[in-house]
């Protein structure tokens, strides 16, 4: 599935960034492949706003678009 | 002076140099390198990036003074630590003296969070500085450590990482220094700002204020004060009758005081209409900015903007637009593109009547009958 299937409220782990310009830029900013992310809302067919460690960053649908993710398992403890 | 986008390195910078820097919490105000001077140093205030990876025009220009600089100050964000890790291990990586300021701890005090600043310190390898720079915390202790970093010779620089490598390394040192942060999510105030009906009423309330301000007060009331009564009827008409008695009637009256004069016409325009026009329209902008409301603006808007090779932040220089183009054009530079900046440059210049040319519009229209004026409408919504 890519983020824009992602449902507000849940976590996700973001498998794999097509274009490599994103791919660097979501590793800067902590979002990159690997990484947990929590959907924080999605504006209809626009933006998805996605956060990690008290930061949020809207991302754009055709960026979002290209952004493959999957359901993240609960934490333990 | 280098550091991501809102961390507060103008305000640092400020404080080193005593020379102001503009700044506002909206990321990118720092759009040219302001440049000082520290006890006989230069000292350069980068425009904020996420890292180095030369993906911008803001990257690409820290990377250029960066080539150069002596001392590296890296300023980071203690609320958003795991983000700007990123940054400073790349810079950690040039060879060059570097100290890392940790902005905003009153903030980490005040959410109750831990930064364990002597391991990130260890870790890093680099001399780490608290901060809340806008109280002047911690100044003294970045000025004590900038002075033995000034004499410090370069070393040589380690291979770069490729970015993936360079955020794990970044979370492992994060994770060892801070407890892991809650889930962040959206305020109720930024709910109802980003959500369609809520957010695009709002929207049109901003708008309409901004334009009430700016078209209506400024440009009529206040610019009525400055042109109509202050020039036109205190200063000129004493100045004018000063000049006549004084210079002979000629070229060089028709220059100073003539219909196009130096005085009355460009001394008038320029501070009596221009300077209260340009002086409201960068009060309402940087309280736009202040606020935090433009980035919401984007997000609610984006979908709207994005056939037109914009994003959400497009819509303030449009509306300003139909006030007045020139000051719209000055404010395109809120997009973080040069392509959006120039696609907006020319909407501007070709779809958008500033308030003069939409008055002049609308006397043309009105003879020709109400169906040439709904072309008009429906033919300006198309260009």
């Amino acid at each position: 599935m890519n983020l824009l299937s992602a449902f507000p409220g849940k976590r996700y782990v973001v498998l794999k960034i097509k274009d490599p310009k994103v791919r660097q830029q979501a590793d800067c900013l902590g979002m990159g492949e690997g990484e947990d992310v929590y959907c924080c809302a999605r504006r209809g067919n626009g933006p998805v706003i996605i956060g990690r460690a008290g930061q949020m960053v809207a991302v754009g649908v055709e960026v979002a678009r290209g952004i493959q993710i999957l359901p993240s398992r609960p934490r333990k403890g | 002076m280098v550091g991501n986008p809102n961390v507060g390195k103008s305000v640092v910078f400020t404080n080193l140099t005593r020379r102001y820097a503009e700044v506002s919490n909206y990321p990118g105000t720092t759009v040219e390198v302001s440049r000082g001077f520290w006890l006989g140093h230069q000292v350069a205030d980068t425009p904020g990036v996420y890292g180095l990876t030369g993906a911008n025009e803001e990257e690409r220009l820290t990377e250029a003074l960066l080539a150069d600089a002596e001392v590296i100050v890296n300023v980071v964000d203690a609320t958003r630590l795991r983000r700007d890790l990123f940054l400073t291990l790349q810079l950690s990586g040039r060879g060059v003296p570097m100290v890392v300021v940790v902005n905003m701890m009153d903030e980490v005090r005040r959410l109750g969070q831990r930064l364990d600043l002597a391991k990130l310190e260890t870790l890093l390898g680099v001399p780490v500085v608290a901060a809340t720079a806008v109280h002047g915390e911690g100044m003294d202790e970045l000025a004590q450590v900038l002075g033995h970093l000034c004499h410090k010779k370069k070393n040589s620089a380690r291979r770069l990482q490729d970015s993936a490598s360079l955020r794990a390394r970044a979370n492992e040192i994060y994770e060892k220094i801070a407890a892991p942060g809650g889930a962040p999510g959206l305020s109720p105030l930024d709910k109802w700002l980003t959500r369609p009906l809520s957010g695009l009423l709002t929207a049109a309330l901003v708008m309409a204020i901004i334009w009430w301000l700016i078209g209506r007060m400024a440009a009529d009331k206040v610019v009525g004060f400055t042109e109509g009564i202050v020039f036109n009827r205190w200063l000129l008409p004493p100045l004018v009758r000063m000049l006549t008695s004084i210079v002979p009637p000629g070229l060089l009256q028709q220059i100073l005081i003539g219909d196009f004069g130096l005085l009355t016409m460009a001394l008038a325009y320029g501070i009596g209409l221009l300077l209260p026009l340009v002086f409201s329209f960068y009060l309402l902008l940087s309280l736009l900015e202040d606020s935090g409301y433009l980035p919401r603006l984007a997000v609610l808007l984006d979908n709207a903007f994005r056939p037109l090779g914009l994003n959400g932040k497009g819509v303030i220089p449009l509306i300003l637009g139909f006030g007045c183009v020139t000051m719209a054009v000055i404010s395109t530079r809120m997009l973080s593109t040069r392509r959006e900046r120039i696609i907006l440059s020319f909407l501007l210049g070709l779809a958008v009547p500033c308030s003069a040319q939409t008055g002049v519009i609308a006397m043309m229209l009105v003879p020709m009958g109400l169906g040439w004026l709904a072309l008009y409408a429906a033919c300006s919504r198309r260009s």
